[in-house]
């Protein structure tokens, strides 16, 4: 069965202060796809995420999410998560009780989804530390656990695998893979060649808010 | 939508509160402190809680001549340090948070009316905690937890007052003087925020509302805050509680109209 288209940017350009942030970008992103994006900093990666997000209104072309045009139809996609930055959890609650409080917002889901989660990216919900004590890698594991949480049909994860250690990134590229099974349409980015490339099942290489290349892997057409 | 928008509302009041609740806690314990010793130092006036809470709320009345100017520092100090409650969580949550969960409410509009009814709770509530901090400081000094005028209060305010008021009526107007002009200058800071770097938006709402303390026009929103300005201490310059409470509540919907459609067009880069 061919997957179903979910995302599409056609022509997609931002200026920015007279400056050219995004180039002409054409992208047409299915589910059950893990789509990586390559490039150096201020290279456009993050820039386009938030575009693809609503984040940003294109100065030129269209971005459709889940059939909804975005900045027409909607101002953002119906079923995102994202890791864009650091979440501003709250130092003095838990893991859960932050991302509780995050799920407040929708009211989606209940406490076990949330703990659910959280066991997903390696930490454990009764984990009764405070915020403040948890290290930069459990600190991006609850980002990732708040991003996938309410079960999105986009996930957007910008560096994903930072301050993760070994153990930590083996962990997410399971959870990324089991998440392309359940037909995510998954976009990360990252520096890491290596990952990116065990991962991606497309990689879109950006330099100065253009995409300059883009590799397939086999049997990866949408 | 309403249950939506009460499940925003309610993340920033929880949220609010459990990020700057030492913050909170400082303010209050500081301004319980001064309660106390203005307390100590008139207590063999016959002072109680009432009498104290105008003693360190209250202004320096208009100024007729350059010389007679004192700096009303207890009022400028509860201005500031409420706005700046404000202020640090307003600009902590749109740098931190705005993007998860504009992304989850999928309304800017939502969030921005969020933000802006939560402005009037959280500027009611503080200045509510406020006076129960400095009544009870008071009150613990003096053991006179009573409501009625003190024998400081016939003596030293009435003489003062053009427009005889009682001690309860007195408090409780510079409370909602106090109320309102924190909820207008907060929703100004909400609306220059996205406008102008954190600092500097703070910075123009502070010299917005020091400019009343050595100026007289009504149209400054602090100055409704003075007691010592209003028709009770004053009847040449007709400040009046309606006047106060129409100007504040048309300056803070015109404030928040155009935040909101500022809003809906931002981006966030």
């Amino acid at each position: 069965m061919a997957n179903e288209i979910y995302l599409k940017a056609e022509h997609l350009s931002k200026t920015i202060k007279n400056q050219m942030v995004l180039k002409d970008i054409n992208l047409t992103l299915a589910r059950g796809f893990i789509y990586g994006f390559r490039g150096k900093n201020g290279s456009g990666k993050t820039m386009l995420f938030r575009a693809l997000s609503g984040l940003i209104l294109p100065t030129e072309g269209t971005v459709e999410a889940g059939g909804i045009t975005l900045g027409k139809e909607a101002s953002f996609p119906p079923s995102v998560g994202v890791l864009i930055e650091y979440p501003g959890f709250l130092n003095g609650f838990t893991g859960f009780k932050n991302l509780k409080m995050l799920a407040g917002i929708k009211g989606l889901i209940d406490d076990e989804q949330i703990k659910e989660s959280i066991r997903l990216v390696g930490l454990d919900p009764e984990d009764k530390r405070r915020y403040r004590k948890y290290s930069l890698g459990m600190k991006q594991r609850l980002g990732i656990a708040q991003a996938i949480m309410e079960d999105p049909d986009l996930i957007i994860l910008d560096e994903p695998t930072n301050a993760l250690d070994t153990d930590g990134i083996e962990e997410l590229k399971k959870l990324l893979l089991e998440l392309k099974d359940k037909k995510k349409c998954i976009l990360i980015a990252s520096h890491d060649k290596e990952d990116l490339d065990y991962l991606s099942d497309e990689i879109f290489q950006m330099e100065s808010g253009k995409i300059i290349g883009h590799e397939i892997k086999e049997a990866a057409e949408p | 939508m309403i249950y939506s928008f009460f499940r925003l509302f309610w993340r920033d009041v929880t949220y609010s509160f459990s990020y700057g609740k030492y913050k909170y806690l400082i303010f209050l314990a500081y301004m319980a402190a001064l309660a106390y010793a203005i307390s100590l130092r008139n207590q063999s006036i016959g002072t109680n809680g009432l009498d104290t809470f105008f003693l360190l709320m209250r202004d320096n009345g208009y100024i007729k001549t350059l010389t007679d100017y004192v700096i009303p520092y207890y009022w400028d100090f509860t201005q500031f340090f409420a706005l700046f409650l404000t202020a640090d969580y307003l600009i902590h949550d749109f740098r931190q948070n705005q993007l998860y969960v504009l992304l989850r409410c999928q309304s800017k509009r939502q969030y921005i009316m969020s933000k802006i009814v939560w402005l009037i709770i959280q500027n009611l509530a503080l200045y509510l905690c406020l006076f129960a901090a400095v009544y009870l400081a008071s009150g613990s000094v003096t053991h006179d937890f009573s409501l009625n005028a003190s024998s400081y209060f016939h003596q030293f305010i009435e003489p003062m007052m053009q427009s005889k008021v009682s001690s309860g009526l007195l408090v409780t107007r510079l409370l909602i003087g106090f109320i309102a002009t924190s909820t207008v200058l907060s929703s100004l800071l909400l609306l220059l925020i996205h406008w102008l770097q954190p600092i500097i938006a703070f910075f123009c709402v502070v010299v917005l509302c020091t400019l009343s303390t050595f100026l007289d026009s009504k149209w400054l929103p602090a100055i409704h805050s003075m007691i010592l300005k209003q028709d009770i201490f004053d009847l040449e310059h007709h400040l009046t509680l309606g006047f106060s409470l129409a100007y504040s509540a048309c300056l803070f919907l015109a404030v928040s109209t155009v935040t909101l459609y500022i809003c809906k067009q931002r981006e966030l880069l």
